[in-house]
């Protein structure tokens, strides 16, 4: 290695009087003047001048010993362990946006849907806070006869703590036909490996009612504007909830395919269809009610966020 | 500053992702009058050229009108871009900047050393520049060459606030030339940048329309069968990472500019057939890299940062935000040359002429394809890769093709010739051992497992010889770092004694950007000591480029194997590199030291460097 150093420098040597002949036309520049970097009286006060401009071009500095290799020399990031105000940084004038307070509405669905019966369903989150820790409303539902059938909306607190999860706690409300069911909420929500989407939340009610509904979904871009996701989505409940038509046990999925197109990144329309599919008790309280419990649903609706 | 009118991006984007602009555009276009700074249109008038000692420099707010939409951008005397500011070497320059925005302002001096009051830095050098008020910047000119000015206050870079500096030297050039253009290359968006930088804090790809698609996916199985296509596709998206993420902000809202004329109105350097013209390109764009070609002519760069070096002859080059690069060219026909400066992701390019006359255009060449990360740049070690055998080899790349039909400018692997051999077009055969090689990370700061850092690099490049994604093996002589030698060699002699070892880091998906996953706000300042000689290594964690600069000082750039390579200002580091430069710690004060690239700076990829 250290052998072909020279061997380098000769070659810069000579490939300078090359370049020197193309360009400069003042014999100055071939006359090959030390620069003053070199020597050992080169000393800070040379910094701000700029010796190579001082006398035309010429050869390059012959380099000192060779630079300790890079991990070599102690190393550390440099920290000053003081704080900015101790030495009169004043980050209300540097007004920096490295964690602004940012606010999301999205509506993930807002459509009409075409099964056994037809109805108009949403699903919906606003986000407000910044980069770690931020306030969420989250909201489903389902909307018949002019009356809502079956909501639930969630108020949570979100705390990042990986690249691409966040811990959610909160409350969630049940409202719609029957009487209505407040939880406790604790759960993730982020983006798994393979990309795929993925709320999951459990939940605690009164008298000791759990549930668990999974959320997961995956983008796939058939064009830049033109996207394909399919979804799937199930709920679970610990106990029978008779007034509200659930029971106990894995109580409905829903697998969904949704074709958009972004006209604009917030506002893009779709088509879709869904598969609705209830089980075990749920099944049996949808059957007495004379409600579906397998239903093949067209839908069509807009997917908006700002 | 308040903008009402957000105009939204063009719906329907084609392969040409950009806005044209309007023929007569720019500053002032608002008012009627249908000017840019006359130094900015054709040769060789110039009086928006401002030069002697004494500068009065307004900052206000004024309409320009660039794509058909008006806007009013923040600007200095009325010009997008600001005026040309001649300074002379040796001289002691006073500039009076008055604020006649109803924001506070600045203006920073890139690559000007001077005192620590005099950078411009609101917070760190300065209070900043009030509404109303006059901030009187003073200091002797040390240097010479071609730099550039801007604001350091919010977003007021994007917005227009940006300008050329040519500093006579006190000596003539080491090269003559019979014409000297400023070439300065921007990017302009309509939107308010504060609404850009929400864009991309809730949907960090807002602006991306090269994320690969099933189409892709189709294409590549083409060329490489379904399996190796597959797995690709699986290995990226199992990291939750894109090969496409290339661009922040695009062409989909930018229109690229050329001394703030749009290609559509075809800022022209006149020429007569057989001069020699020096051309100081300028990168004062906020986001953009570009790659720069002139077909027909062969560049020869004489100058980087401002700082001359070595001569060398390329076909192409790629600025980062915030370099500066000095080329000559000889056009000897009578006929027009495009100026061609695509953007990095070839969502659009900014577009000029050289001619013989004024109303010519020549033919502007397509946009190359989109480029693709490849694994290297993401800093993974070789082995990891499914498909990949231990030793690198070639041979079950996923989605490589070594040999036969396959083009590179699909699949980019710098790394890829592991056993150290020259490139082919390497000009000298000992660099072969200095250019330098892959190197594994062997330590990642505790801070950069959390949520502010997606990704950490396994192995990095030290090579400075990469042309870089989407400019390996495109046929054309492409500029890298190794070619760049400053004359006069280092400015001090000494070895550093120290170093000071940082990672880039970002959380690309929540669009958050650090130093050894730090942000600004939660850091602490750098501390240099006083008349120190110490060595920076940055290592690029993330998937994106970024143009570290250092304000105050100069950044004196390290080849692979130790030497010194180049002086400059701004220091870019390629996704899945490693950089090592030396400072010499001789300008008291706080100095701001971030990435150039205007959001992520905005974002957390700042430091304040002390020098006590």
């Amino acid at each position: 290695m250290k052998n072909l150093k020279p061997l380098a420098q000769i070659m810069l040597c000579a490939l300078f009087p090359l370049s020197g002949a193309v360009f400069a036309q003042d014999p100055m520049s071939m006359s090959g003047h030390d620069m003053s970097t070199s020597g050992s009286d080169s000393s800070m006060k040379n910094m701000g001048a700029m010796p190579g401009m001082d006398k035309t071009v010429s050869r390059p500095a012959p380099a000192a010993q060779p630079a300790p290799p890079v991990g070599s020399l102690p190393s550390s990031d440099g920290s000053a362990g003081k704080s900015y105000a101790a030495y009169g940084i004043d980050m209300d004038t540097m007004h920096m946006e490295d964690d602004p307070l940012i606010a999301k509405l999205l509506l993930d669905k807002l459509e009409y849907v075409h099964g056994k019966r037809d109805s108009m369903v949403w699903d919906g989150r606003f986000r407000f806070g910044r980069d770690l820790n931020q306030l969420w409303i989250r909201s489903e539902g389902q909307r018949a006869k002019g009356k809502i059938q079956d909501a639930e909306a969630e108020l949570l607190w979100g705390h990042t703590f990986s690249p691409f999860w966040t811990v959610m706690t909160g409350v969630r409300h049940d409202f719609g036909t029957g009487p209505s069911r407040d939880w406790a909420a604790l759960g993730i929500q982020g983006l798994a490996p393979y990309k795929f989407d993925v709320e999951a939340t459990a939940y605690l009610g009164d008298s000791g009612r759990t549930a668990l509904k999974l959320k997961t979904s995956y983008d796939l871009l058939l064009t830049q504007r033109l996207i394909l996701t399919p979804e799937l989505d199930a709920n679970l409940y610990s106990k029978d909830d008779r007034d509200r038509g659930v029971g106990a046990g894995l109580s409905d999925a829903s697998l969904g395919l949704r074709l958009r197109y972004e006209i604009r990144r917030e506002f893009a329309p779709y088509i879709g269809f869904n598969v609705l599919q209830k089980y075990g008790k749920t099944a049996d309280f949808s059957r007495s009610e004379g409600t579906p419990v397998h239903d093949f649903q067209l839908v069509t609706g807009v997917r908006i966020w700002f | 500053m308040k903008n009402r009118i957000i105009k939204t991006p063009p719906a329907n984007l084609s392969r040409r992702r950009f806005v044209e602009g309007l023929i007569a555009g720019g500053a002032l276009a608002g008012t009627g009058l249908w000017t840019t700074p006359a130094w900015a249109t054709t040769s060789p008038s110039q009086p928006a050229v401002l030069s002697g000692t004494e500068f009065a420099l307004d900052l206000i707010e004024s309409p320009v009108n660039f794509t058909g939409t008006p806007r009013m951008a923040t600007t200095v005397n009325g010009q997008v871009p600001a005026p040309l500011l001649r300074w002379r070497e040796g001289d002691r320059i006073t500039l009076r900047v008055t604020n006649r925005m109803p924001v506070a302002g600045s203006i920073h001096w890139h690559g000007i050393l001077l005192p620590s009051p005099m950078d411009g830095v609101p917070g760190l050098s300065f209070k900043g520049i009030a509404p109303g008020e006059t901030y009187v910047y003073q200091f002797d000119v040390r240097q010479s060459g071609t730099y550039w000015y801007h604001s350091h206050s919010g977003f007021q870079e994007q917005t227009g606030l940006y300008g050329p500096i040519v500093i006579e030297p006190r000596e003539p050039a080491p090269f003559t030339y019979d014409r000297d253009y400023v070439v300065m290359l921007s990017d302009w968006t309509d939107e308010d940048p504060n609404q850009v930088f929400r864009h991309l804090k809730q949907m960090n790809d807002y602006y991306n329309y090269v994320r690969p698609t099933v189409g892709d996916l189709v294409e590549d199985a083409k060329k490489d069968g379904w399996a190796s296509a597959l797995s690709t596709r699986a290995a990226w998206d199992k990291m939750r990472m894109s090969p496409r993420d290339l661009s922040d902000v695009s062409g989909a809202t930018y229109t690229f500019l050329t001394n703030g004329v749009t290609p559509a109105g075809n800022w022209t350097g006149l020429f007569k057939p057989g001069e020699k013209i020096r051309l100081r390109f300028i990168n004062g764009s906020s986001m953009t890299y570009f790659d720069v070609r002139i077909p027909g002519l062969k560049m020869t760069v004489v100058a980087a940062d401002g700082q001359y070096v070595h001569p060398v002859s390329i076909d192409e080059f790629r600025i980062g935000v915030a370099e500066t690069y000095d080329v000559l060219v000889e056009p000897t026909e009578d006929r027009a040359y495009s100026v061609f400066s695509q953007a990095l992701d070839r969502s659009g390019y900014a577009l000029a002429t050289l001619a013989p006359r004024i109303g010519m255009r020549a033919e502007v060449p397509k946009l190359d394809p989109v480029p693709i990360l490849g694994m290297s740049d993401m800093g993974m070690a070789m082995g990891d890769m499914p498909g990949m055998d231990a030793k690198g080899g070639m041979q079950d790349m996923p989605g490589m093709k070594m040999g036969g039909s396959n083009d590179m400018k699909g699949m980019d692997m710098p790394g890829m010739d592991m056993s150290g051999s020259a490139k082919p077009d390497a000009d000298m055969a000992p660099a072969a051992q200095s250019a330098g090689g892959d190197v594994p990370v062997k330590h990642h700061a505790s801070t950069e497992y959390g949520p502010s850092n997606s990704t950490r690099a396994d192995q990095v490049s030290t090579r400075l010889d990469d042309p870089g994604v989407g400019l390996r093996n495109n046929g054309r002589r492409v500029l890298t770092y190794a070619d760049l030698h400053t004359v006069g060699g280092a400015l001090d002699p000494r070895n550093p004694t120290r170093e000071i070892e940082l990672h880039l880091t970002g959380n690309m998906d929540r669009y958050m950007w650090s130093f050894n996953g730090v942000p600004f706000s939660e850091a602490e300042p750098i501390l240099f000591h006083y008349g120190e000689r110490l060595r920076i290594v940055l290592i690029n964690d993330t998937m994106m480029h970024h143009p570290i600069h250092l304000h105050g000082m100069w950044s004196e750039l390290e080849s692979p194997d130790g030497n010194f390579q180049v002086r400059k200002h701004t220091i870019s580091v390629a996704p899945g590199h490693r950089v090592s430069y030396r400072v010499s710690a001789d300008a008291r004060g706080n100095w701001a030291y971030h990435c150039h690239m205007l959001y992520h700076m905005e974002g957390g990829m700042f430091r304040a460097v002390v020098v006590a």
